[in-house]
């Protein structure tokens, strides 16, 4: 009898278990008519597909997904995302505990490449969004290292290096997030651009945006500004924090050399050895990782791992405190780990019935028994590799 | 085949081409055989002896000169006599060595084949190889007695296409050879010595008790190089092991030296092995980096007296440790459990309990104790981190539990309360 346990039980964990069809073949996709997230619930609505709104989809959840999938959307004309375990559960954390006064609480997301996890993020931000958070939203942190965009050094912090464009693109993409809330707040003191300029306290945000947008040189210098206001923990709505690639922030290698800015040195300055510049010496990553500490109150972080973020190094692993490092994970601790599974047997189940629904999936044999296991068995249950898949089939 | 049988074959031979040719130009001239026969410069095989020798000796001369006849187409009477015929001119023959023919020489008293092979030949007092062959030497193809080939021919008209043979085969001597250790060598050497050993102690044979009474292990390996040396170079590698327990005089504070000098070695490691529930660790040490094996010995003998003897003197200095240097994760100390300090509400004794066991299981690996990081570890982690800020199915505040232990009379009680201010409140 163990053993006959043994096996039903491990038919529902594999993946591929549910998706041999008692009826044969396909079946209609499971969606649900909920299209705001943050009325998601995890006794209802986990392993439904559910319809993000236009206005969500286009100001926070789009950027958590890979091109690959807003490509997919586009071509097929319709938009459906899975509504997970941890998704909820970092929802529901959040609902009740963070905000109010409280600290900082940290999750970190992890799983395989191809997991899910920015996704989950979306959905976690795209909730708060509707709750009337503030969003704070970084992508491609990882990215920022690789290539040094309007590197100069830095003014507001001697001794390190901005990177102007990234400010810029940031600034543009965290207004577009937040349009309807930033009108309504307000910058607490005087900010000092340099001898000569300054923004009066009281200004709104947005004046400050626009002018780190007219001026690009104090771009990161805003960001800076703006992140202090939001430790400073006095807005009137709590804050989230999404960081994709965290652990970039503290990787030893990076694309960008010190001699990138490329000036000759000072009377009396040797030329510096030529080296990395980590993200210890980035102002604009340097500005985040503050945000991700947990000595400021009214808001939350959620972050994922990845080893997108060991640069120039392939890593294999994905486990958290081993692409943290022992200095991250101690920056981090004590944050909530959250393991972002591959697909289960209903989940699988449902994302092959929707592909075939879409058009996405076009071959006769995926409507077959035997093809949706193979499918499910090529891709292993990971998300990412089922999209690639399923789109040769 | 005796010289006897040979002649009595060349007769033989001789017999058949008793008929001369008479067409021969000397012939014609009017010499014949047996005018030429007087001459005595004419050789014979073996003139005398045995009756069929005899009996060829009477017909000897004519037939002697017949088979020269036979031999050599020109019988040496007839050139002597063409010499002589011709000196009456006054002109003398040209001779030319090498072109001129001449007598065939005799054949060598020796025959020309070879030995009947040794093993036919060897008497019963040299049967014995440890006596024909004691020590090491050079290969010799009379002395062994083994029909040895070595070699490989370029191609199939190169001796044959098989392999040279033993006879004047020099890579045979080059090579080593070790026709002087044969089992029956062995058997022999071990017998001569026999009487100065003793039997092998029977309490040894019991499991345990070699590594009880014998703790240190020195591995050592010999190759066998088919080479023009015979010299391998890593035989020189000695490999040293040894159980740490048997380290008398090690405390804590000793051990953990150890470790850290070990961990900083190149030569050196700890093994942990888990045999039941139990902790078995062990010294391996390991070294080529001098040209001969007793010279690698004694460098590691010398290193383990070093490292044990530095491990249990302890210098001033050595207080000055700092977290870092722990050679396996201490929750004390920690910038975790400085964190503690700064948390917004002072988490409970057992929160702070269950944190320290979940970080200390994440971040030791499995020989020290702990599990290493996997998603049951991580899990425990989020439980307790959960547990200590007071987030999770336990409820608000600092008053949850972790998820599988739920106070259930603490949350019933806070639920009671709050209807009952609601029913105030209505009413």
């Amino acid at each position: 009898r163990s053993i006959a346990n043994w096996l039903l039980r491990r038919r529902q964990l594999s993946p591929f278990g549910a998706c041999v069809n008692r009826r044969g073949g396909a079946s209609a996709a499971l969606l649900t008519d909920e299209s705001a997230p943050d009325r998601h619930s995890l006794d209802r609505h986990v392993g439904l597909l559910y319809r993000p709104e236009e206005a969500d989809w286009q100001a926070v959840t789009r950027h958590f997904c890979r091109p690959e999938l807003v490509r997919l959307f586009d071509t097929l004309g319709q938009r459906a995302l899975m509504v997970r375990r941890p998704a909820l559960e970092i929802g529901e954390r959040l609902a009740e505990h963070a905000g109010d006064g409280r600290p900082c609480l940290r999750f970190v997301l992890y799983g395989r490449r191809g997991s899910g996890k920015s996704l989950q993020m979306g959905h976690v931000a795209s909730a708060c969004r509707r709750r009337g958070w503030l969003l704070v939203t970084v992508h491609n942190a990882h990215l920022w290292m690789r290539h040094s965009r309007e590197l100069h050094e830095s003014a507001h912090r001697p001794g390190m290096f901005d990177t102007a464009g990234y400010g810029c693109i940031w600034l543009r993409h965290f207004y577009a997030m937040n349009q309807e809330i930033l009108p309504g707040l307000r910058v607490t003191k005087e900010l000092s651009w340099n001898a000569k300029e300054s923004t009066p306290a009281g200004s709104s945000w947005k004046e400050v945006i626009d002018y780190a947008l007219a001026r690009p040189r104090y771009s990161c210098a805003a960001v800076q500004f703006l992140i202090d206001e939001i430790k400073l923990g006095s807005l009137p709505m709590p804050t989230l924090v999404c960081f994709e690639v965290a652990n970039c922030l503290w990787w030893h290698r990076s694309g960008i050399k010190n001699d990138a800015i490329r000036r000759t040195p000072l009377q009396g300055e040797e030329p510096p050895w030529r080296a990395d510049i980590t993200a210890k010496q980035l102002t604009l990553l340097d500005a985040f990782k503050q945000l991700l500490d947990s000595d400021w109150n009214n808001g939350a972080a959620v972050m994922s791992v990845s080893p997108q973020g060991a640069l120039f190094d392939r890593l294999r692993e994905w486990m958290p405190r081993k692409l943290l490092g022992d200095e991250g994970f101690a920056y981090l601790d004590p944050f909530v780990p959250v393991y972002v599974e591959p697909y289960g047997p209903a989940e699988m189940s449902n994302m092959l019935n929707w592909y075939t629904e879409s058009g996405w999936l076009t071959s006769e044999a995926a409507a077959t028994d035997a093809g949706r296991a193979e499918l499910a068995f090529l891709s292993d249950g990971n998300a990412g590799e089922l999209l690639r898949i399923a789109g040769e089939w | 085949m005796t010289p006897t049988g040979k002649l009595l074959l060349l007769s033989g031979l001789a017999r058949r081409l008793l008929a001369a040719p008479s067409n021969h130009s000397l012939a014609a001239a009017g010499y014949s055989n047996s005018s030429s026969s007087n001459s005595s410069d004419v050789w014979s095989i073996g003139e005398g002896g045995v009756d069929d020798a005899g009996a060829a000796s009477v017909s000897g001369r004519r037939g002697a000169s017949s088979r020269r006849a036979g031999f050599a187409g020109y019988s040496a009477a007839d050139v002597a006599a063409a010499a002589a015929a011709s000196n009456t001119a006054g002109f003398r023959s040209l001779v030319v060595p090498g072109l001129t023919k001449e007598a065939a020489k005799p054949p060598l008293l020796r025959s020309r084949h070879p030995l009947t092979p040794r093993c036919g030949r060897m008497k019963p007092a040299h049967s014995s190889w440890p006596s024909v062959w004691p020590t090491a030497r050079t290969f010799h193809p009379a002395a062994v007695p083994l029909p040895v080939r070595q070699g490989r021919p370029n191609n199939a008209t190169e001796n044959a296409g098989i392999s040279p043979n033993k006879w004047g085969n020099t890579e045979l001597i080059k090579v080593p050879n070790f026709l002087h250790l044969t089992p029956a060598h062995v058997a022999a050497h071990c017998a001569a010595i026999k009487h100065l050993c003793t039997p092998w102690p029977k309490a040894l044979d019991e499991p345990g008790v070699i590594d009880k009474q014998l703790p240190l292990r020195v591995v050592t390996t010999d190759y066998l190089r088919s080479h023009h040396s015979i010299r391998d170079i890593r035989a020189r590698r000695v490999d040293l092991s040894l159980c740490l327990d048997r380290l008398v005089k090690l405390d804590k504070r000793s051990l953990e030296k150890l470790l850290c000098l070990v961990s900083f070695s190149n030569f050196a490691k700890v093994d942990t092995q888990f045999v039941g529930s139990s902790r078995v660790r062990h010294l391996r040490m390991w070294s080529d980096r001098c040209p001969w094996r007793f010279q690698n010995y004694d460098y590691l003998i010398y290193a383990l007296s070093a490292l044990y003897s530095q491990s249990l003197r302890h210098e001033s200095w050595e207080s000055g440790k700092a977290w870092i240097d722990n050679q396996r994760y201490e929750f004390d100390g920690s910038s975790s459990q400085k964190k503690l300090a700064k948390l917004a509400n002072k988490p409970a004794t057992n929160a702070v309990t269950h944190y320290r066991n979940a970080l200390i299981k994440l971040h030791r690996q499995p020989e020290n104790g702990g599990t290493g990081e996997t998603h049951d570890s991580l899990r425990q982690y989020g439980r307790a981190v959960e547990f200590l800020l007071g987030i999770g199915k336990g409820g608000g505040g600092g008053g949850g539990g972790p998820v599988k232990k739920l106070d259930a009379s603490s949350a019933q009680q806070a639920g009671q309360t709050k209807r009952t201010t609601e029913r105030q409140a209505a009413s």
